[in-house]
């Protein structure tokens, strides 16, 4: 197991006093695996994933569980620990590719420093696996990028960047937030599948955050659907998407327009996305929920089905 | 409806929209899919006044609303715009009350206070899935599907017979995007509305339009009945553009 | 706890649950802030002294007693006397209400004309901005003390002129951050969209420009508050300003200072209301300020 992460949870303290954020989340991940983690805004995506290498705001408090990166406690580091994994054997690649590129240094030159950190080898090889590394991420003129400044890059371009830097040592674990959210239909197609090529080659696993159904289908291997902070349901992309058994992920395939006829309106989750101000007591999705009972007043179990098929619902344990 | 003849729009040597010509019929729904830089926002800014075309004729009814670089605006109230952002398009230093009645000050005085009537609001706000004690309420206390719905409100108040929808699902959740895609399709049944409908999903543009557009670089490249061009896209984009779909069903 | 609904989550008009507005989140803030608390208490106890003037002492303050000339802090004189024997306490207290007074208004009266014009310059843009940004720049090329000195001094000592000369020096601060504002809010979609509705540039500006750029303009009011206060009292203790006898802290200071070496309490204690006074309103538009922006919320 390369990262597993055990009833995870955690609480944010804001104005409007301490709140719940991620409730036991619990979530692994095999070397080589594209794992995806699917939902909707509020529901703790992108917070599990940061808090994968801690880069949460102080304001967050772990409250519970654990995240153990090869066996290693993540939650237990030192300050020092956490640096070492970060960049070296777990890569980052967020949905604004400007956060991770300085504006004011030559795309080269950034990524040749990040090779020699990583590698300690001298600077003219270091250059040598920069300009290679942009070509892997099938720059069409590397040497020219490599002399170039961000601002002068497309978004797609620049994105593709942020992936050669996190890929250029590969590192054991991709963690990618949303990382084509921000780039039109047919750039992300590419992205996307140069992030699949990649991991492929050098067999690092990358954990895919994303609000994009179709993006999970065509990625990933495991999904995990959350929800206001739980993970509702997960197991293999097949199963989970085509034969889900959680009321919400049947609801939310359900509301995509995505190949549904015109002539009928949606089916609809009714109510509002949700809001951690009002969390339920019980089941997360309790105030939505089309098929919940007196029973889902309570958190429901987590029940196991087939192939490592896992709902967190009253209603698989019949 | 509305015609669109040769629009073109260059800011500086660019030109961001070039030669595009469509016309909408009454009661269809025209959708313009494109990537961003396609000038799909471009166009609807031009249709609505907001922006002045270097080039070309925009007519709605028969009148031409851009004669000299000045905008002729329409009946008040006939032709209106739902905005992509509902975080952005509500002033939050207003009631929903205010935000709602606001276009009504364009209207002739009898109009407008039949409309801003409390028996109409609250009509208003039903229909758009919304409660009269709301009104009191500001931005702030509503989730962006909510807030959305109040701008649906907005835009239709004064009876339009034309709404532009320019992304008005993009900032949304996928639970929420189809409770603002029904909505938008059933007010378009009871009212009679037309809409242009400007987005870069297509699947949302598959399921919403009659007639669809694609731009690319400012040109429209294709146009088509929505399954025709789904179906049997005939240029390359528009092919690349479905092929790079990630799409559920695709996966097999 | 969550109360047991009968059909599945209601229709999407389910009223939404209060969240706390703008005021409350704000006083959350202001309370975990002690200095701005201490400035604060020193601002309302100035205002209590400006209203209670008449009852917190029973001296008239222009009452000239030339047996008690410079009589040192007493029980009955607890600031002293002056050189014709009036209460230093009762002058200073009575000072606050001017200097208080005189500030505030100065700072109301530029903060609003600043911001319609910022509000008209960053909205119409175009000529009339340029002219009204070339005329601020013109002020601004003056040192500001320098020109409400010139500018009172053209118009004749008096006190209406010295608030005049005041406020025109500070507009421009508040015309430049009003039209910066401008310029974001402008872009704002809720700005576009009452373009669309076919409302005039007057509605937009009244209704959505300035009530969305009135906060950073009273932050700097209250900054600049302090600033107004000291140069109502420059201008006094150059007598360019306030007439004697009226009993200001500036003319009060400039007679007094005179008699330092000797009589100390003279102008000691006007020259401390003044220093309070403005660290006072410093340290609230300091706090203001780091609990109004979005950056440093916590």
């Amino acid at each position: 197991m390369l990262l597993e992460i055990t009833d995870l949870s955690l609480s944010f303290h804001t104005l409007y006093g301490t709140m719940p954020v991620l409730d036991r989340v619990s979530l692994s991940i095999e070397p080589g695996e594209i794992v995806g983690i699917v939902g909707e805004s509020g529901s703790g995506k992108s917070v599990t994933a940061q808090s994968v290498l801690r880069l949460l705001d102080r304001n967050a408090t772990y409250t519970g569980g654990s995240i153990r990166f090869k066996g290693q406690d993540v939650l237990g580091m030192k300050e020092k620990e956490i640096q070492g994994l970060r960049g070296k054997k777990i890569g980052m690649v967020f949905q604004e590719p400007m956060t991770a590129l300085n504006p004011t240094m030559r795309i080269g030159k950034q990524l040749a420093n990040v090779i020699r950190k990583h590698q300690g080898v001298t600077q003219a090889e270091a250059d040598r696996l920069a300009v290679e590394a942009l070509a892997a991420v099938q720059m069409k003129d590397p040497q020219k990028v490599f002399r170039q400044y961000p601002h002068e890059l497309s978004g797609g371009m620049r994105q593709r960047v942020v992936v050669a830097l996190a890929m250029s040592s590969p590192p054991e674990l991709l963690i990618a937030d949303e990382p084509t959210t921000a780039l039109d239909v047919t750039v992300q197609a590419e992205v996307l599948k140069l992030m699949k090529e990649l991991s492929t080659q050098t067999g690092t696993s990358v954990m895919l955050i994303t609000h994009d159904i179709g993006v999970v289908a065509n990625m990933c291997d495991r999904v995990y659907v959350m929800y206001g902070g739980t993970v509702v349901e997960s197991g293999k992309t097949e199963e989970v998407l085509f034969h889900s058994n959680h009321p919400y992920t049947r609801a939310l395939i359900e509301a995509l327009p995505e190949g549904k006829p015109k002539s009928q309106p949606l089916k609809v989750i009714e109510g509002e996305s949700f809001n951690a101000r009002k969390r339920p007591v019980g089941c997360v999705f309790w105030d939505r929920c089309p098929k919940r009972t007196a029973r889902c007043q309570e958190k429901p179990p987590v029940v196991e089905g087939l192939n490592g098929h896992r709902i967190a619902c009253w209603e698989g344990k019949r | 409806m509305l015609t669109v003849q040769e629009l073109e729009k260059s800011f500086g040597t660019t030109k961001a929209v070039d030669q595009v010509s469509f016309h909408i019929q009454k009661g269809e729904t025209y959708g313009l899919v494109g990537e961003s830089g396609s000038g799909k926002s471009t166009i609807g800014n031009m249709i609505c006044g907001l922006l002045a075309p270097t080039q070309g004729v925009v007519s709605f009814f028969g009148e031409e609303l851009w004669k000299n670089n000045r905008f002729h605006r329409p009946k008040p109230g006939s032709l209106q715009v739902v905005f992509q952002d509902p975080q952005s398009s509500l002033d939050v230093r207003m009631n929903i009350r205010q935000i709602i009645t606001e276009p009504l000050r364009a209207l002739p005085r009898e109009e407008r206070l039949k409309k801003s009537s409390d028996d109409y609001l609250r009509e208003l706000v039903r229909r758009v899935g919304m409660h009269e004690d709301h009104l009191t309420r500001y931005p702030h206390e509503f989730s962006g599907g909510q807030r959305q719905r109040i701008a649906i409100a907005r835009a239709i108040i004064t009876e339009p017979a034309f709404l532009i929808l320019d992304e008005p699902t993009s900032a949304l959740d996928i639970s929420i995007q189809a409770q603002i895609l029904n909505l938008l399709k059933s007010l378009q049944q009871e009212l009679g509305l037309t809409y242009l409908f400007i987005s870069h999903d297509m699947s949302v543009i598959r399921y919403m339009c009659d007639r669809v557009g694609v731009l690319y670089h400012g040109r429209l490249i294709e146009e088509n009945e929505t399954e025709a061009l789904f179906t049997e896209p005939q240029e390359a984009y528009s092919q690349r553009l479905l092929a790079s779909l990630p799409q559920m069903t695709k996966r097999s | 706890m969550q109360t047991p609904q009968t059909s599945p989550a209601s229709h999407p008009a389910v009223v939404p649950e209060r969240v706390p507005g703008t005021v409350q989140i704000f006083w959350s803030r202001f309370r975990k802030n002690p200095l701005t608390m201490v400035g604060g208490v020193i601002f309302i106890l100035f205002v209590l002294i400006a209203l209670l003037a008449p009852v917190l002492t029973g001296n008239d303050p222009n009452q000239v007693r030339m047996d008690l000339a410079l009589q040192k802090p007493s029980a009955e004189h607890w600031f002293g006397t002056d050189e014709v024997g009036r209460d230093l306490f009762a002058r200073v207290i009575y000072g606050t209400r001017l200097s208080l007074g005189m500030g505030i208004s100065i700072i109301i009266v530029a903060g609003l004309v600043g911001t319609i014009l910022g509000a008209v310059a960053g909205y119409l843009g175009g000529k009339i901005g340029q002219i009204i940004m070339r005329i601020m720049d013109v002020i601004l090329a003056f040192p500001t003390l320098i020109l409400a000195m010139a500018l009172s001094a053209a118009m004749g000592p008096s006190l209406m002129n010295a608030i005049l000369a005041i406020v025109i020096v500070k507009i421009p601060a508040f015309v430049r951050l009003a039209r910066s504002e401008t310029l974001v809010v402008k872009e704002k979609l809720f700005v576009k969209a009452a373009q669309t509705f076919g409302l005039s540039d007057t509605w937009i500006i009244v209704r959505h420009i300035i009530p969305n750029v009135i906060t950073p303009v009273i932050i700097q009011m209250t900054l600049d508050l302090g600033d107004a206060i000291l140069m109502v009292a420059t201008l006094g203790f150059l007598g360019l300003g306030v007439q004697p006898p009226t009993p200001e802290w500036g003319a009060i200071i400039s007679t007094g200072w005179r008699y330092f070496l000797d009589q100390w309490w003279y102008p000691t204690f006007p020259g401390i209301a003044i220093f309070l006074v403005t660290i006072s309103f410093n340290i609230i538009g300091d706090g203001l300020r780091d609990m109004l922006d979005p950056r440093s919320a916590r």
